[in-house]
């Protein structure tokens, strides 16, 4: 075959082509950095900046809205954090939930639901991820972004080889970009430890008394469909266990080991005193075991071979060729936060935070997501 | 300061390649070039 000439004009053709690429890609990749809106129901008190607890966010990538809500009534204050880790869904959506629907009747509740907004910009390399996912409601499919575990490395660069986290534990270099290990953040560090630190500044000055960390996790990972507690925290988690199985969903407790440290349920304890708890749910979208990752996947949760590796006990949860779709794991957070705020109640009745309108699991189960999110614009 | 001579590395490449683009004789040489500049301009730009 005779080879084809370079020519100069071939050499500005494919340099045209080269900015065409450049500009379409780079639309839709800065179209990441776009949060998604969301609806506030009107039991809504305030909106905020995570920047006006920790001035050092402001400006920054790293900075995220905090949604408060309000009772009439003296009660607790607690807080709820979504998306830690932006390639957990469950997490994001639960708190959009919640902030779509909720009323405050007693006491506080702050919620963040996108906490390291920087990871909802980019999507975990190598990976094949979906950009974003589709809930489907009445009036259309509304979009969520998938993003990554990490913070942006174009926001955050370089990794160290070895991280050292404020904790004093040493991990491998990208954890630095890990939120869920840069506890309790520091307010000269990395972008991702001033956001940890600014979530602590949060913590103190409003005075918080329970914090609720929502994740996911692979479901060939043992900590899973679990209530992770500090120790002071124990007696609570325990009583939201049973309430929680009451509603027939399986939950365990794992206590948070003291010598791990970073997380939010070890850092959150120790350094502001608050009571702190994780809850995981499994997600076969971010499991190393899966097929094709799509948004199907992420809201339907069906995986061919997630059911084989079940079949052949592999996993820490059953897991049918029915899957686990994305409204049973955030009705799972919902019973679990539901659990937490009315073992709070009974164990300091002073500091109860009573909601209303709260989406019951039962009827996120059968009615779908899309009953109580607001439509898309 | 790391983050500049960073960028001025992605740029002396991207830079390269262009001059590369314009040298080379052969066309499939040449169509070979985009997929990487691409990727170079994209963390230029820091986009991706």
């Amino acid at each position: 075959m005779k080879e084809s000439a370079g020519t100069r004009l071939s050499a500005v053709t494919l340099l045209i082509l080269t900015a065409l690429v450049c500009f379409f890609s780079g639309r839709s990749f800065r179209s990441l950095h776009e949060p998604e809106p969301i609806f506030p129901g009107d039991g809504l008190a305030g909106r905020k900046l995570l920047s006006e607890y920790f001035p050092g966010l402001k400006n920054t990538p790293g900075d995220t809205e905090v949604f408060l809500f309000q009772g009439k009534g003296e009660g607790g204050r607690v807080l709820i954090l979504g998306g830690a880790h932006p390639n957990e869904p469950a997490g994001l959506v639960t708190a959009v939930l919640l902030i779509e629907n909720i009323r405050v009747e007693r006491g506080s509740l702050f919620i963040i639901p996108r906490a390291n907004d920087s990871g909802f910009s980019h999507s975990d390399p190598q990976e094949g991820n979906p950009q974003r996912f589709a809930v489907p409601t009445p009036s259309g499919p509304r979009l969520f972004r998938l993003g990554s575990r990490l913070t942006n490395p174009v926001h955050q660069w370089p990794d160290p080889a070895i991280y050292l986290n404020p904790g004093g534990q040493k991990l491998s270099g990208i954890e630095a970009r890990n939120l869920n290990r840069c506890y309790p953040g520091k307010p000269t560090g990395y972008l991702t430890e001033k956001i940890a630190y600014a979530i602590m500044e949060l913590i103190r000055t409003e005075r918080i008394d329970l914090g609720i960390d929502l994740h996911e996790s692979a479901p060939e990972y043992p900590v899973i469909n679990a209530i992770v507690f500090h120790e002071n925290s124990a007696e609570l988690a325990a009583l939201a266990l049973m309430d929680i199985q009451d509603q027939n969903f399986d939950i365990r407790l794992e206590a948070s080991p003291i010598n791990l440290r970073g997380l939010s349920h070890r850092e959150w304890g120790d350094h502001a005193g608050v009571k702190a708890v994780l809850v995981e749910t499994p997600n076969a979208s971010h499991g190393r075991l899966k097929g094709a990752p799509s948004s199907s996947l992420v809201v339907d949760g069906k995986d061919k071979f997630y059911a084989r590796a079940s079949r052949l006990g592999w996993l820490f949860v059953p897991f049918g060729e029915e899957g686990i779709p994305l409204r049973l794991r955030v009705a799972r957070h919902v019973a679990a936060v539901s659990a937490l705020l009315s073992s709070l109640e009974a164990l300091e009745p002073e500091k109860a935070v009573l909601l209303e309108r709260l989406p019951p699991p039962a009827a996120i189960l059968e009615k779908g997501l899309g009953a109580f999110l607001h439509p898309p614009e | 300061m790391l983050r500049l001579v960073y960028l001025l590395m992605v740029l002396y490449w991207s830079l390269h390649m262009i001059w590369y683009l314009f040298r080379q004789k052969k066309f499939w040489n040449q169509a070979l070039v985009v997929p990487v500049l691409a990727l170079f301009l994209l963390r230029l730009f820091l986009i991706k």
